[in-house]
């Protein structure tokens, strides 16, 4: 069976190797499939499996699954197609051509034209379906010869040819269809499994071959004229831009015919249109010679093809025949009677015939375009909308609009001063024979940078010039709804290069770099080419050569290589040469490099060296060999470390071999062991290990042995902890310590115990690194071993072993730590800190049993600080308990902590405890634990303090008090004030001193009272003084009302000293009130002195109160140089540059003698140097009144004799680079 | 490896070993003050780079007791004739030794440790050789010029186990830790965003080539950097040069990325896309951006961005369900007060805790712990800055994979992640 099989297949090909020999008069076939594999086949949409069985393309179908497609990669225009089928019956399949599948079109759907196959009795095999878009375009049913072509369970033949806009099929050598078609004419050939309900339908493909005429039938290159030479836009820039976009699709020989220019004899302008296949209008302005008009109708008439690109549209509005190829236009005096007016109205295009003028657009913006003829070859597969860039929308565009086909529209946004209509965007006219593609996009070559204005021209042009587009790719980078996509384009002075020196101007350099950022890769090679020139030119300066390999170690490729290796051997270029092929992917660019090194010498060699070394190249291994032992020592140390850099086992067994002399010793282990872990990465373990093994020998030197110890590590992981053992207990501490970093590094929680395990069996030293290294574990497995040495030993091994227990150990490590830090300070310290840092689930309970019960109270007080340093709510409950403790200095060390955990709810028992407490500290210490409390909590209540005062003995009042006046709210306000009248004198001045304390204004009346009526001269003082304080506390008052209310106490208090102390508070008050009450107290000679501070410190504030400043750079930001504050700060948001300045406006006139500018917060913006001015208007400045140079970040400027003035200018003189100049405060002395 | 060839060469290394070993460089085994011959608590240090950063430092260093500072090193005369002052005042002798040549401070084999402050296109030649000579460094951060050189930094660091502390230093500062601590324990929820913002750059300057300054070795300042004639930017203005640095954005980015990263957790990984625009000078002497905006996307979805500080307030800022938490030297503040007064309990995530940072490095010197900003961390933090910068650079998407800290279908982009040295020097 077998056998046979093999022979059928040998006939076939036979038969196949003649007919193509019959063929080959006709033309070259192709085959499109190898019989083996499906290269060169992708499949698309639905799921059937297409399988290659004994040379043929066996597909079959999948359950309920869609229609799938086996597509050729390549795309087809024109072709002959022939190939066999057999199909089980009952199945549907076809022949994809002209196909295509794009993401817009209903998510990557595969349509187009069908050449079917049915095995239904309806038997229309070799009948044309469009496929996902139009369905039959011709069926069989006329075809009776056709339809019995066709041979159920046999092999079937079909021939199809695609050529032009006309596809023919023949089955078995029977003509079938004959269509004439010009939607689509490029796409994919792909084979059908069509979506079936039955499972493991099979249908088989062979001997798949194309004759593809596409070169032969399409002109070679299509010859555009473009024509321009007036335009009311910018023609000059955008004709290059269009022809560049032509010429890039390669396509298109493009000439440009250019008239003269406006005004001028038209005479001469007679371009051969007829010579071209499209013509592409950049044109409006003077009229054409009749013979060029006519020649245009001509060329159009008989078959020619036009594009009229955005303002052409305006030209030539009295030319009838011009208005009928171009559809409709703009301006030139165009009206209702040029035509009507096309948009798109509830889904289909309307003539618009009432009047007004033709051609409006409003500012240019960004809008959407809308796909209206979504099957039309030159919009195929673009999305439904998308966005173009900022342009002019052209709108009420008026003309005969006959045989017009509305391709896309744009929305006219009446709020971007539009029509509210869908105008048409994107058109094509049919002219006589000839084509018409209009676009209104474009206006200038910004906009012609929009991939959807690229896509549609290009398309549109090739449309115009054959009736057909071949360029059906959409860009990867077409725009989206929403997001405007603009293509690069390359516009840098690159011949700028070449006159550029140190020193020069780099701004025509800055321009290529920005351009190089902006540009994708796929334009490297051409940024390249442009650059090359000034590396290869005399004329150039090492500074623009250098320039050029900068750029080239962005963009550059084997293009640059020549030009490249031969810099190598320059000896000021050959680092910059390097620059940009260090790390250039081209094999090219490491080959220069390695054909340098027979070339240079001494340093130059040197660096090429380096750099095979930095590519990583294995291929310069033999090369660089050689070096290792040259005699120039830098030389072999350079290839030494360049093979260790290359690594792998070839480099390796060079450098083994290798004898050096004893300076380079060093060098040659290190490569060789970087050798050793390349091997390593790349899985040569054993032979690594031999070089680690070999390295780690007691006869290399130390750090070698760290290395190689490292690298057995690595290497050998069951090993890692003999070797980590051997390290630890080595007699040089390099290695011991170099241990504890391998440790770190090396994972599992086995090792950690492995090692723990030897702690004790360790000098002091290696117990010292294998604890710290413990703690960096972090490894809970340690904890017992770690114990044992924080418990007794030398004591810095204990402190190391302390510390690692913090992070190693859990609650069965408190008693320890608490009991070993009771027994010298350092251990205490060390100690404390771990208990602070000690995590575990039962670590607060065992803390809570030491601290109530341990026999050492000093281990119970460093259990109870020990709650708080860990910040343990729950201690709580047990530190009340404790705080009743027999031991004095237990219950303290239990107030202190209760003062930093408890919370409100536990101030009753707190009263409680207080009202029990006989001895005075302990009083003290519990008032102090319930202030921290109430200042802690958020709303603290006085309620419990409250009830404890009425039942409390005149010892415990104070204390009460001193807690309530904490609290400061109502209640607790009621409860000190009912305290003012206590028969006990203490007790009224604890009260006073409680007001006095308030946290708010609300007993400022009870203060005044007892200032007026109290007869104690001590409870006055402290009533006043309070009454002060409290002034200065936060309320809704005006400085006026305060002043009001000082004045009362001026009068109120009976001794200089409070009347002082109310002076003192009034210069915080600035406001007229102040200074009135200020020189009322001026008569007091005793107040006389501070009285003059306050009036001079009021006058101040108040004037800078008025003040208002101005500056030449950020100006919003001045106020903050006479804010206050230091901290904040004005700056010219610019370096410094001579001419900033700085204005004060004080409102009114004063006597100013000098100003101070502090910097001192960005102590580099002192002003390079300064002029100060001053005016009365603010405009009439006159010579400076101070100059000076040398300014530090504190710079004080005296006036030479005080000025009056109400303006001052500050001018900066200085330059600076680098620096702002900024102030951060600015005081001016006045008089 | 075949063992008759290793044969051959540990013959000759029997034969050569010692001889000379003394005058070797870098071969030389430091004699470790740690051992039996010297006061266990002393640590022997140099300085590479003593101009203002790193005289700063040195100082920072001059005031710990545990500290000898024994030799110092700059290309520029004036600054290490400063530096040896200041180091034998501080001592009351002159032992202190001045190196215009890092190599030889390296190679007097005493040392423990060296700190290096020097411009960032310096930093990897001295760092690898001294690692390879066994000192423990303190080193300036941006940890590394490109991404390569960063990576053989970290791997050298790794090979002879050494300790690394980047300057990062607001790592010691306790609010940093502390809005780390918040973010990590999910005070402000899930984090939806993160914002990072760096200071805004100067500008540029027109300079012309000048003579250089006596006492200056221009050529060796340039080292392994392209050769360009002097045009008086030396200390300080280096920094808006991108042969030397990556300006205020890879200056800040070992600061307030760093941060940002800490706080998320992404110390030892990296973002996997990375894009974004700058704006370069348009003429003049500089050319590092002045204004930058780029968004890093992390695996998780999470996105942070890094601008200047006119487009984001500068410092670490995260974004989480239940509110935000800003971080910068001039403070901490979050969406609501309270966010601030959360306590971190016992059993909760604490940061590594170091309150200052010099101090750090030398306990971990002495203890061989992991230093609050060892070098693998260093070289994350810094490569979000590169790696923004290639991105701005090339005007592309980045795709990097952060575990083999590769960019993804670019060669182009890949480039940009080395460089090459110009000779003799080699990386």
């Amino acid at each position: 069976m077998k056998k046979r099989t093999s022979l059928l297949v040998t006939a076939c090909l036979a038969s196949m190797m003649v007919s193509a020999v019959a063929l080959a008069g006709d033309g070259d076939w192709q085959s499109l499939f190898d019989g083996k594999t499906l290269d060169h086949w992708v499949q698309r949409n639905g799921k059937a499996k297409y399988t290659v069985e004994d040379g043929m393309i066996v597909g079959t179908t999948i359950l309920n699954t869609p229609n799938s497609f086996l597509c050729t990669e390549k795309m087809y225009t024109d072709y002959i197609l022939e190939l066999e089928f057999l199909v089980q019956p009952g199945m549907n399949s076809g022949i994809q051509i002209r196909s295509n599948s794009f993401k817009h079109y209903n998510n990557y759907r595969v349509h187009g034209y069908q050449v079917e196959i049915d095995t239904s009795d309806r038997a229309w095999s070799g009948g044309i379906y469009d496929e996902g878009r139009r369905g039959w375009l011709f069926p069989l049913k006329d075809k009776p010869a056709a339809q019995k072509a066709f041979k159920q369970n046999q092999w079937n033949h079909y021939r199809i040819e695609a050529i032009g806009d006309r596809i023919r099929t023949w089955v078995n050598g029977v003509p079938a269809a004959d269509l004439t078609d010009e939607m689509t004419s490029t796409g994919f050939i792909a084979l059908q499994v069509h979506g079936s309900k039955t499972a493991d339908q099979k249908i088989k493909w062979r001997n798949i071959r194309i004759q593809d005429l596409t070169r032969k039938n399409g002109p070679q290159t299509l010859k555009a004229l473009i024509v321009d030479g007036q335009n009311n836009h910018d023609w000059k820039s955008t004709t290059p831009v269009l022809k560049a976009l032509l010429e890039e699709t390669g396509l298109f020989a493009v000439d440009v015919a250019t008239t003269p220019s406006k005004g001028k004899p038209m005479g001469s302008f007679k371009p051969k249109f007829d010579r071209y296949d499209v013509i592409v209008s950049n044109y409006t302005g003077d009229s054409w010679p009749q013979a060029t008009q006519d020649a245009l109708v001509d060329y159009m008439a008989n078959g020619g093809g036009l594009v009229i690109y955005h303002a052409a549209d305006n030209a030539f509005p009295k030319w009838k025949e011009w208005n009928e190829m171009i559809g409709v236009g703009g301006w030139g005096g165009r009206n209702e009677k040029s035509g009507p007016m096309v948009r798109y109205r509830d889904g289909k295009v309307v003539f618009d015939n009432s009047p007004g003028s033709g051609g409006s657009h409003g500012p240019q913006h960004a809008f959407q375009v809308i796909t209206r003829e979504r099957h039309h070859p030159i919009m195929a597969g673009l999305p439904k909308k998308w966005m173009h860039s900022k342009d002019e929308l052209y709108s009420t565009l008026r003309g005969p609009a006959k045989n017009m086909t509305v391709l896309a529209t744009a929305y006219a946004d009446p709020a971007k001063r539009g029509t509210g209509e869908h105008e048409p965007a994107l058109f094509t006219i049919k002219y006589g024979k000839g084509r018409v593609f209009h676009t209104v996009l474009g206006h200038a070559a910004e906009q012609c940078r929009c991939v959807g204005f690229i896509t549609t021209f290009v398309r549109g042009t090739e449309w115009a010039a054959t009736g057909r587009v071949t360029q059906m790719d959409v860009p990867d980078d077409f725009p989206t709804a929403d997001e405007v996509r603009l293509r690069a384009t390359i516009s840098g002075d690159y011949k700028a290069i070449e006159n550029y020196d140190f020193g020069k101007s780099r701004a025509a350099l800055a321009a290529i770099e920005e351009e190089i950022r902006t540009l994708p890769r796929s334009s490297f090679a051409k940024v390249e080419a442009k650059l090359l020139p000034a590396l290869k030119s005399s004329k150039s300066s090492f500074a623009a050569k250098q320039f050029v390999c900068r750029m080239l170690r962005r963009v550059g490729s084997v293009q640059s290589v020549p030009a490249l290796s031969a810099m190598l051997a320059d000896k000021k270029l050959s680092h910059m040469a390097r620059f940009a092929l260090l790390h250039m992917p081209a094999p090219e660019a490491g080959a220069a490099l390695r054909a340098a090194l027979d070339k240079l010498e001494g340093d130059l060699k040197i660096g090429v060296v380096g750099s095979l070394g930095q590519r990583g190249d294995r291929t310069a291994v033999e090369p660089l060999a050689k070096l290792v032992t040259d005699r120039n020592k830098a030389m072999a140390r350079a290839a030494i470390g360049a093979l260790g850099r290359i690594g792998g086992s070839q480099a390796a067994d060079v450098l083994s071999k290798a004898n050096v002399p004893a300076a380079l010793q060093a060098d040659l282990d290190n490569a060789y062991l970087m050798c050793a872990d390349s091997m390593l990465e790349e899985g040569q373990e054993r032979q690594a290990t031999a070089i680690y093994r070999e390295m780690s020998s007691a006869d290399n030197s130390t750090w070698i042995r760290v290395a190689a110890y490292k690298g057995l590590i690595k290497a050998e992981k069951a090993k890692s902890v003999p070797y980590i053992l051997a390290l630890l207990k080595d007699d040089d501490l390099n290695l011991q310590r170099a241990a504890g970093k391998f440790i770190a590094e090396t994972p599992g929680t086995a090792v950690t115990e492995a090692l723990a395990r030897e702690l004790a069996s360790l000098n002091a030293d290696g117990k010292i690194v294998l604890l710290s290294a413990l703690e960096g574990r972090g490894d809970k497995a340690a904890a017992p071993y770690v114990a044992k040495a924080a418990a007794r030993g030398e004591e810095r091994v204990r402190l190391a072993a302390i510390r690692a227990l913090a992070v190693v150990g859990g609650a069965e490590s408190v008693k320890l730590l608490t009991e070993v830090s009771v027994e010298s300070p350092a251990l205490e310290k060390a100690a404390m800190n771990s208990l602070a840092r000690l995590s575990g689930p039962q670590v607060a309970s065992v803390l809570s049993t030491v601290m109530k019960s341990h026999a050492d109270p000093s281990v119970r007080i460093n259990a109870i600080e020990t709650r708080v340093n860990r910040r343990d709510k729950t201690a709580v409950s047990g530190l009340l308990w404790v705080a009743q403790d027999d031991d004095a200095d237990i219950r303290r060390a239990a107030y202190k902590a209760l003062g930093s955990l408890a919370g409100q709810r536990d101030l009753e028992l707190l009263v409680s405890m207080l009202l029990k407490a006989d001895s005075s500290r302990d009083r003290g210490g519990i008032e102090r634990a319930m202030v921290a409390i109430v200042v802690r909590t958020e709303e603290p209540k006085a309620s419990a303090v409250v009830s404890g005062l009425a039942k409390a003995d005149d010892s415990v009042k104070p204390h009460l008090l001193t807690v309530l006046s904490r609290i400061g709210d109502d209640e607790a306000l009621k409860a000190v004030r009912s305290q003012l009248d206590s028969r006990d004198a203490d007790i009224r001045k604890a009260a006073i001193r409680a007001l006095a304390d308030w946290p708010n204004p609300a007993p400022l009346g009870d203060l005044m009272n007892v200032a007026k009526t109290s007869d104690d001269a001590t409870q006055q003082i402290l009533a006043i003084r309070g009454y002060v304080k409290l002034l200065g506390t936060p309320a809704n008052r005006s400085a006026a009302e305060t002043v009001k209310l000082l004045g009362k106490a001026m009068q109120v208090a009976k001794r200089t000293e409070e009347k002082k102390a109310v002076l003192a508070a009034l210069s915080k008050y600035p406001c007229k009130e102040a200074l009135a009450l200020a020189e009322k107290a001026m008569e007091n000679t005793s107040l006389r002195r501070e009285a003059e501070l306050v009036l001079k410190r009021t006058k101040e504030t108040l004037l800078s109160s008025s003040l208002k400043v101005q500056a030449s750079r950020n100006n919003g930001n001045a106020k903050n140089a006479i804010d206050g504050n230091p901290a904040t700060r004005w700056d010219t948001a610019e370096t410094m540059r001579p001419g900033q300045w700085f204005v004060l406006d004080l409102g009114t006139e004063n006597v100013v003698s000098g100003l101070t500018l502090d910097t001192r917060r960005s102590s580099n913006d002192y002003p390079g140097g300064y002029e100060v001015y001053v005016s009365f208007d603010g405009g009439s400045w006159g010579k400076p009144v101070a100059t000076g140079k040398d300014a530090k970040p504190l710079t004080e400027i005296k006036f030479d004799k005080p000025v009056r003035t109400r303006f001052v200018k500050i001018v900066q003189t200085g330059t600076s680079g680098s620096w702002y100049w900024s102030i951060h405060e600015l005081t001016l002395d006045l008089q | 490896m075949n063992s008759s060839r290793s044969i051959t060469r540990r013959d000759f290394f029997r034969r050569t070993a010692g001889v000379g070993a003394a005058m070797a460089f870098p071969a030389i085994v430091p004699r470790s003050v740690f051992g039996a011959n010297a006061p266990s608590n002393r640590i022997v240090m140099g300085a590479i780079g003593v101009g203002s950063q790193g005289t700063g430092d040195m100082r920072g260093f001059l005031g710990k007791s545990e500290v000898q500072m024994v030799a110092v090193c700059d290309v520029e005369k004036a600054h290490r004739d400063r530096a040896k002052k200041l180091c034998d005042d501080r001592y009351g002798n002159s032992d202190c030794r001045s190196y215009l040549d890092f190599r030889e401070l390296i190679g007097r084999g005493d040392l423990d440790a060296v700190m290096l402050a020097l411009p960032d296109h310096w930093h990897a030649i001295p760092a690898i050789m001294a690692l390879r000579a066994g000192l423990d460094i303190h080193g300036q951060k941006p940890f590394a010029r490109s991404i390569r050189e960063g990576r053989a930094m970290c791997d050298a660091v790794h090979r002879y186990g050494r300790v690394w502390q980047t300057g990062s230093q607001q790592r010691s500062d306790y609010k940093f830790r502390r809005a780390c601590e918040l973010v990590r324990n999910g005070r402000i929820g899930k984090i939806l965003k993160v914002e990072v913002g760096l200071p805004t750059g100067g500008g540029t300057d027109v300079k012309a080539p000048a003579q250089v300054p006596a006492g200056l070795d221009w050529d060796f300042w340039l080292g392994p950097a392209p050769y360009v004639p002097y045009r008086g930017v030396v200390h300080w203005n280096w920094r808006w040069i991108m042969d030397y640095s990556g300006g205020q954005l890879t200056d800040w980015a070992g600061h307030h990325i760093d941060i940002a990263h800490w706080g998320m957790g992404w110390d030892y990984t990296g973002p996997v896309e990375i894009e974004g625009k700058g704006n370069y000078p348009k003429d003049g002497l500089y050319n590092v951006p002045t204004e930058y905006r780029f968004n890093c996307t992390y695996k998780d979805g999470t996105v942070m961005t890094v601008a200047n500080n006119k487009q984001i307030p500068q410092g670490a800022k995260w974004y989480g369900e239940k509110g935000w938490i800003h971080v910068s030297r001039g403070g901490l503040s979050a969406s609501n007060e309270k966010i601030l007064k959360e306590e971190i309990g016992p059993n909760e995530i604490h940061l590594y805790e170091s309150r200052d940072h010099k101090q750090n490095f030398l306990d971990c010197v002495k203890s061989r712990k992991l230093t609050i900003c060892p070098a693998e961390v260093g070289l994350r933090s810094i490569s979000v800055g590169l790696l923004g910068e290639i991105a701005m650079l090339t005007g592309r998407k980045i795709k990097w994979n952060p575990d083999t800290e590769e960019i993804i279908g670019d060669p182009e982009a890949s480039a940009l992640l080395g460089r090459s040295y110009r000779e003799p020097w080699v990386l």
